[in-house]
């Protein structure tokens, strides 16, 4: 195990690598540079091969590559050039709004998810089940920016209890959850829909097995059956399915992060893609990689504990 | 008796002064929350470009040695600011100013001086500024002594005092600030307008805070918060819920606009600031023809675009020049009327009786662009001319069609001044693929348009006009100019769309009227406040 996992880190620096080379080259090879960007609408050609010159996107790609490694390795993660300001700080800055919108999505995704799905599984056809099959096919096709909207129109405009400006201040825990709640429920909603089909079709599965009925058969209760027996296998692949589903929230955020106007990775991700900003593309998508590669490998360790049959070597 | 009726009078005097403030009664709260439509600035550097969202921060915290009559949309009504006065030589080579004295920078950076004023220039010239060109007939400023400032000029300039107004390079900063913050100077401005830059969180906010040395005087608000509030869903509810006290790019929908007012929120559908241009790319065939350009423009109707936003924002444009700018004509411009009939029999006599398919149209994926595209696209199907629409992204659009790649290109541009619009939009040095390209798509002055063997230009008539200070001579060069462009027809002007936003009841700008603004956003000044509500 323990070897298992040092091989896993070790191979971190490897996928960083190759993760900022692609984005490095396909960054360039787009029509359109950041000069375009920067100098607007009625910029004339001198003024954008002079910006080029300045920015030093004129030398040879390969030039380029090597200068960008070199502060790579010092550690100097470069300077935005869209808005001038340092991209290591801007991105630590942005990381705690994105960090705890994702992980309190989660949470409502789990805490939502599970129990509709178990409740579907277990009242199986009945009202119940198609209910809540009912209600996650609509948080499966509604668009999170939609969600988002009717939210704020419920919570914010109407009954006026949640605020859908900005992320609060850090310094700040109680506004900082205040501003937290209707982006993240927004979505969480979105999310439970995955989990409780995931949860649902794991938990169906799980019932039907011969060790379910011998435990029926034993005289044991059937919540005792569910809770201890059944629940546990049923929530491996819910475990891997957050794995996944971790790289997609990021996507999602982007849309949240803009609808409630705070700040964040994934707004900061595809400002900078519009921009053409490449620094903070290449920075901010290496630590996003970062990011996903240690949440899968927590998610494979945490697997071994919970499903003492997988062994890594 | 009669001391006991003054007393009496008084108190009614009194008293009545009491009802009518307190109905004017300040809000505690005098922190101003503006919801800007980016995600976020560039810097607030007037060196740089700055952008939607940054213009109004920029006037916020700087001054020009002039400034706009706030509220009115006039060239000729600028207003002194940091200088008290001015005088031009009879020959319009030599302004002097008269500066302010005692005027303070913010954070303790001094008194503002000639130095100042002089450097804030000086620097966008010599550092190649996007701003320079605006200052390219100024040959020399001179600093006569600290409140005595004078430019002389190469040749002159009708439009100069334009350029040292508080907007783009017009904004005069710290020299001592930014000689010692360098490139920090970026993110951290020193002017002497009515408001103090406090901080800037990337993709969060800028605040400011009310400058209580202020010359003009302490200003009423303690500060504004400009948040980036990209999404337009987000800034419609947040004003409806009165979580932001005014928006700036707001939905142009008249639909919109409706809603919006009836809900008790104020929308100012100021001027008719951005044209709109269908520029016909001249070296692609069958656009060199000039039955087939004037066959496309009878068959646009100016009226769809007009319906598709409202007519209290939008008006069709006939001229160039749009409606409502210095020098713009409309008597004499043929309009091109909605004509079908016509317009097929000019494409007929062209050899396309038929019609033809003119390739793919590029399009930014931004409503702005790609709305009148479509319109035309629908329009032109009825004569049977066809394109594809490539909506790309937007850097990657302003790239693509600065190499000739769309046979037509629907270019939305605000400029303040006619020579603006001229030279960018129809003078040859424009012409994009050149040296000194800019936003010349339809290779107008380069080409034959009408097929006589003789190039067509009106070159001529631009550069006469932007240094001729008879007003009525520079206005008869201007009409000169229109006719002739739209004779030979480069490019055809679709409408006019007035700047959108709005503001909340209790939002006093401190200037009345408001009837329009060169620059999209508010002007916020030291009387602007916050009324009780």
């Amino acid at each position: 195990m323990l070897t298992y996992t040092v091989r896993r880190i070790a191979m971190v620096p490897i996928v960083l690598a190759i993760v900022v080379t692609i984005v490095f080259f396909a960054m360039r090879m787009v029509p359109g540079g950041p000069a375009y960007a920067l100098l607007g609408s009625y910029a004339s050609a001198e003024a954008v091969r002079q910006l080029e010159m300045e920015l030093g996107l004129d030398r040879p790609i390969w030039e380029q590559y090597l200068t960008f490694l070199g502060d790579l390795v010092r550690g100097d993660l470069g300077t935005s050039i869209y808005n001038g300001r340092p991209v290591g700080p801007e991105l630590m800055r942005a990381f705690p709004f994105t960090g705890a919108l994702c992980l309190a999505t989660i949470i409502w995704g789990v805490a939502l998810g599970v129990p509709l799905g178990a409740l579907t599984a277990i009242r199986r056809n009945s009202l119940w089940d198609y209910v809540g099959r009912v209600v996650s096919l609509v948080g499966l096709t509604v668009p999170p920016f939609y969600l988002a909207i009717l939210l704020i129109v419920a919570f914010s405009l109407k009954l006026r209890i949640f605020p859908m400006i900005g992320g609060g201040e850090l310094a700040n825990p109680a506004e900082f959850l205040y501003h937290l709640f209707l982006p993240s429920l927004t979505l969480g909603i979105v999310m439970s829909a995955f989990v409780s089909r995931t949860v649902r079709a794991a938990l169906l599965e799980v019932l039907s097995t011969d060790y379910v009925r011998t435990a029926r058969s034993k005289g044991l209760r059937e919540g005792t059956v569910l809770a201890k027996h059944a629940m546990r296998t049923a929530l491996i692949p819910t475990v891997a399915f957050l794995g996944v589903y971790m790289t997609l929230l990021l996507g999602g955020a982007v849309v949240i992060e803009v609808v409630f106007s705070r700040t964040g990775w994934g707004r900061i991700l595809v400002n900078a893609m519009k921009q053409r900003d490449y620094p903070v593309l290449q920075a901010g998508l290496m630590l996003f990689s970062a990011v996903v590669v240690a949440v899968n490998l927590i998610v494979d360790v945490i697997y071994t504990y919970i499903d003492p049959r997988i062994k890594y070597s | 008796m009669r001391k006991l009726l003054i007393c009496l009078a008084t108190a009614i005097l009194v008293v009545s002064l009491g009802i009518w403030c307190l109905g004017q009664e300040l809000a505690e709260n005098q922190v101003l929350k503006v919801a800007s439509p980016d995600d976020d600035i560039t810097g607030l550097d007037p060196f740089d470009f700055l952008g939607t969202s940054a213009e109004p921060m920029s006037r916020a915290i700087y001054e020009g040695l002039v400034r706009f009559n706030y509220g009115y949309v006039a060239v000729d009504k600028m207003e002194p600011a940091l200088a008290e006065s001015w005088e031009v030589s009879n020959d319009g080579l030599v302004w002097t100013f008269y500066l302010r004295e005692g005027v303070q920078f913010h954070h303790g950076y001094g008194e503002f001086t000639a130095e100042d004023a002089k450097f804030s220039i000086d620097r966008l010239v010599e550092g190649n500024s996007r701003h320079a060109g605006d200052y390219a007939t100024v040959a020399e400023i001179v600093v006569i002594d600290p409140y005595t400032l004078e430019f002389l000029l190469s040749e002159p300039n009708p439009f100069f005092l334009f350029t040292v107004g508080n907007f783009h390079g017009g904004s005069v900063v710290s020299k001592k600030a930014v000689e010692e913050l360098g490139e920090g100077f970026r993110s951290m401005p020193v002017g002497t307008g009515p408001f103090e830059f406090k901080e800037w969180l990337s993709k969060e906010k800028v605040v400011l805070e009310g400058f209580d040395d202020y010359w003009r005087g302490e200003p009423i608000l303690e500060g504004i918060e400009f948040i980036f509030m990209p999404d337009v869903n987000t800034r419609t509810l947040a004003l409806e819920s009165g979580q932001v006290d005014t928006a700036t790019d707001v939905p142009d929908e008249e639909e919109w606009v409706q809603n919006m007012r009836d809900k008790g929120v104020i929308v100012d559908a100021l001027g008719y600031d951005i044209p709109l241009l269908c520029h016909f790319n001249m070296t692609v065939e069958p656009l060199n023809d000039i039955r087939v350009r004037q066959a496309l423009c009878y068959a646009i109707s100016r009226e769809d675009f007009v319906l598709f936003h409202g007519p209290s924002i939008c008006k069709p444009q006939v001229s160039v020049l749009p409606p409502g700018m210095y020098a713009s004509i409309t008597e004499g411009i043929p309009p091109y009327e909605y004509d079908l009939e016509k317009a097929r029999q000019l494409l007929s006599d062209a050899g396309y009786p038929n019609g033809f398919d003119l390739g793919t149209a590029l399009s930014s994926v931004r409503d702005l662009y790609l709305d009148p595209l479509e319109i035309i696209q629908a329009q032109w199907a009825e004569i049977g001319v066809t394109f594809e629409i490539n909506a790309v992204a937007h850097t990657e659009y302003h790239a693509l069609i600065r190499q000739d790649l769309s046979p037509i290109v629907v270019y939305p541009g605000p400029r303040p001044t006619p020579d603006m619009i001229f030279t960018q939009y129809i003078h040859s040095d424009a012409i994009v693929g050149k040296e000194t390209a800019i936003t010349n798509f339809s290779h107008y002055g380069d080409v034959d348009c009408d097929g006589d063997g003789t190039i067509d230009s009106v070159d001529e008539y631009i550069e006469l006009a932007r240094s001729e200070v008879n007003t009525e001579r520079q206005k008869a060069l201007y009409a000169i100019a229109q006719l002739q462009t739209s004779l030979d027809v480069p490019v055809y002007p679709l409408r006019v769309l007035a700047a959108v936003q709005a503001r909340q009841t209790w939002v006093d700008l401190g200037h009345v009227p408001y009837e329009g603004s060169y620059i999209n956003g508010y002007a916020y000044t030291e009387l602007t406040k916050i009324l009780k509500h």
